[in-house]
């Protein structure tokens, strides 16, 4: 290892990243132009993929036991394990231009260009991959679900990427045993049907010399949940929230459905309706071959909940969206 | 009263080792600048903002600055990616963040020597006049008089501090404190600002224009500054009505025209609504540039690829 990548990955393990991975530009040939990396600086080299992993009885236990509370993990996740994320990135970025390289740290995911722009074809499209990079740099390896698992963590953990024009050694990509068996628990786990798992529509991805293949994720439902908790059964019930709205089971979401849906979710589940949390289930309930029987598995509290909806609306219609009320009663 | 006062006991202070110890608290929080201004040097400023209207014995308020991620400033927008995404999240989340606990560090240092210290923060207005300050968009304290003040630089013809060594690229706060630390020099080098108007040409919003300007004094040295037109600025700034300025790139193509002569809340209130419902779920995630200050680049920087010149041995 050169100076400089072992003072980066110092920094970063200083600084309470977990994991600190190296990809080399040459990895991203196949990438899409406007997330390339080169694409944010065209000098660029290497791209550093660093995680933090959650307090692990913070993300098994929330939701269960007698507190039946997720605000633990609402706060530590949007706040602190974010602003360590980007308290590392700005250091080993400082770290980088001190001794001359051109760098740009990449934001934790949290900002989307929603529709296709330009050459970009997808949805809700960050303007970098941070798991993507993690792949790239060796961290870990494409679960179904389109997230990257790691054998350390599997999905336990948050991801931050930079990218620079140092020229630093590059990790080997990960080659261990395979870290996703097609289980489909992320599949069904998933309140709101977001992943499609039909083989015709599976998206392949090169990275470096690895294609990798996942399932086609529809944003536009996981965001009606993780993004404005309309689905109580994903967390939001634990803080109180009754109300539900699910998605229409057929047609696309648009953005008018998407607002008006969290507007009237925000009004009929009152002032609790604006604080509360959703934790994707398809990521809670993922446990990866060999951590399985070392990672506990979390409660199916989603699922649970699921069987207990009281439906306001006759969905008569599947391409609208369906009022319900959750029983938190008993 | 200093705290060890309060508390009845005594300290001989020695002011040097509290000097090295704040620069060197701020220096491991990530701040590029740390100076040390005398409240005489707020002369200019309006009483509700001076670092005695934050603490009744302030003597000293010591400026913190932290440079943005260089090549991330410089190609924001302008590469192929053309996004803003980690400009936004870093200016508002990481190095605000920074900014913040920096001077909380410093305020922390200053009373474990038993002087009192109150951390100022960034971003925080009063929108309408308020009492007797008669301007809208205030801030309870002027960051950028500070930084001028503890000697990291001087104001520009836009009205942003120009320090020799980044130019505009940096963000300041202040802490002010009752603890008699010697000053730092304010800045004497050549001018930092040669009036070349870019920050006008550059301003979509018209709101700054090169024939109307306010004297800022400083200390004993005055600037002037252009008058800026805060709700034109904000317009874009804040409420990113200009999709031109930014939000374009991230797919937000609302752009809503400001009325002609001033600009009252009402007016910014109908433009929302009308960008809300035209621009969708995508105004939840855009941001806007303040060109004005990228287009500032001071004369002996300009040209100049700062990261190389900066550069140190990585050994």
């Amino acid at each position: 290892m050169n100076a400089l990548t072992g003072k980066v990955k110092k920094l970063a393990k200083d600084n309470r990243m977990d994991l600190v991975g190296v990809a080399s530009i040459d990895r991203y040939e196949h990438a899409p132009e406007m997330v390339h990396p080169r694409a944010h600086l065209p000098e660029a080299n290497s791209v550093i993929a660093m995680a933090i992993r959650y307090p692990d009885a913070m993300f098994v236990n929330a939701g269960s036991g007698d507190a039946e509370s997720i605000f633990s993990i609402e706060n530590y996740q949007n706040t602190v394990i974010g602003k360590n994320l980007y308290n590392a990135a700005l250091r080993v970025t400082r770290l980088l231009e001190d001794v001359g390289y051109k760098t740009v740290p990449m934001m934790v995911s949290g900002r989307w260009r929603l529709h296709p722009y330009k050459s970009i074809k997808t949805e809700w499209c960050a303007d970098f991959s941070n798991r993507h990079a993690a792949v790239a740099a060796g961290l870990g390896e494409f679960g179904l679900h389109a997230l990257c698992i790691t054998p350390q963590y599997g999905m336990r953990q948050r991801f931050i990427s930079i990218v620079t024009e140092a020229p630093l050694d590059a990790d080997p990509m990960y080659s261990g045993p395979s870290l996703c068996d097609k289980c489909m628990i992320c599949f069904k786990s998933c309140p709101v049907k977001a992943i499609d798992v039909k083989p015709e529509n599976l998206e392949k991805v090169r990275i470096g010399d690895r294609v990798f293949e996942y399932a086609k994720v529809d944003h536009w439902r996981c965001g009606w949940s993780e993004q404005v908790n309309n689905i109580p059964e994903e967390g939001p019930a634990m803080g109180g929230q009754e109300i539900g709205i699910l998605p229409p089971e057929e047609g696309t979401i648009t953005d008018d459905m998407f607002l008006s849906a969290f507007y009237e979710k925000n009004k009929l589940a009152g002032f609790q309706g604006q604080m509360t949390h959703a934790m994707g289930n398809c990521m809670r309930m993922c446990i990866p071959p060999p951590l399985r029987g070392k990672q506990k598995l979390p409660e199916n509290y989603c699922r649970k909940m699921m069987g207990k909806r009281e439906f306001l609306e006759a969905g008569d219609d599947k391409t609208k969206p369906r009022k319900y009320k959750i029983a938190l009663k008993e | 009263m200093t705290n060890f006062e309060a508390r009845g006991e005594s300290m001989k202070t020695d002011m040097a080792e509290l000097r090295r110890k704040i620069i060197k608290v701020a220096g491991e929080g990530c701040m590029d600048f740390t100076g040390f201004a005398s409240v005489d040097r707020f002369n200019g400023v309006h009483n509700r903002m001076r670092p005695e209207a934050h603490l009744n014995d302030a003597k000293c308020v010591v400026s913190i600055g932290i440079r943005y991620p260089l090549a991330m400033y410089e190609n924001a927008g302008r590469t192929k990616a053309e996004s803003y995404m980690s400009m936004d999240m870093y200016e508002n989340n990481a190095m605000e963040t920074a900014l913040l606990q920096a001077a909380m560090d410093v305020a922390r240092t200053l009373e474990d020597f038993g002087f009192n210290a109150v951390p100022i923060t960034t971003k925080m207005y009063r929108v309408q006049p308020y009492k007797d300050i008669k301007e809208c968009w205030t801030q309870d304290f002027r960051n950028d008089v500070a930084a001028v003040a503890a000697g990291h630089g001087e104001l520009g013809f836009n009205g942003v501090v120009i320090t020799p060594k980044y130019g505009t690229r940096q963000m300041f706060t202040s802490v002010v404190t009752d603890a008699p630390i010697d000053a730092d020099k304010m800045y004497e080098g050549p001018a930092l600002c040669d009036k070349c108007m870019k920050c006008v040409q550059a301003c979509k919003m018209n709101a700054i224009s090169s024939k109307d300007y306010d004297k800022v004094v400083v200390g004993d040295k005055n600037f002037y500054v252009v008058k800026k037109d805060k709700w034109r600025c904000m317009w874009s700034k804040k409420f990113m009505l200009n999709a031109e300025m930014g939000p374009r790139l991230h797919g937000m193509n609302v752009s809503v025209e400001p009325p002609k002569g001033e600009i009252a809340e009402d007016d910014v209130r109908k433009a929302l609504s009308e960008k809300g419902q035209k621009g969708g779920l995508q105004t939840w995630y855009t941001y806007s540039m303040r060109e004005c200050e990228r287009e500032c680049v001071p004369p002996h920087l300009r040209g100049v690829d700062l990261v190389k010149k900066y550069a140190k041995s990585a050994e």
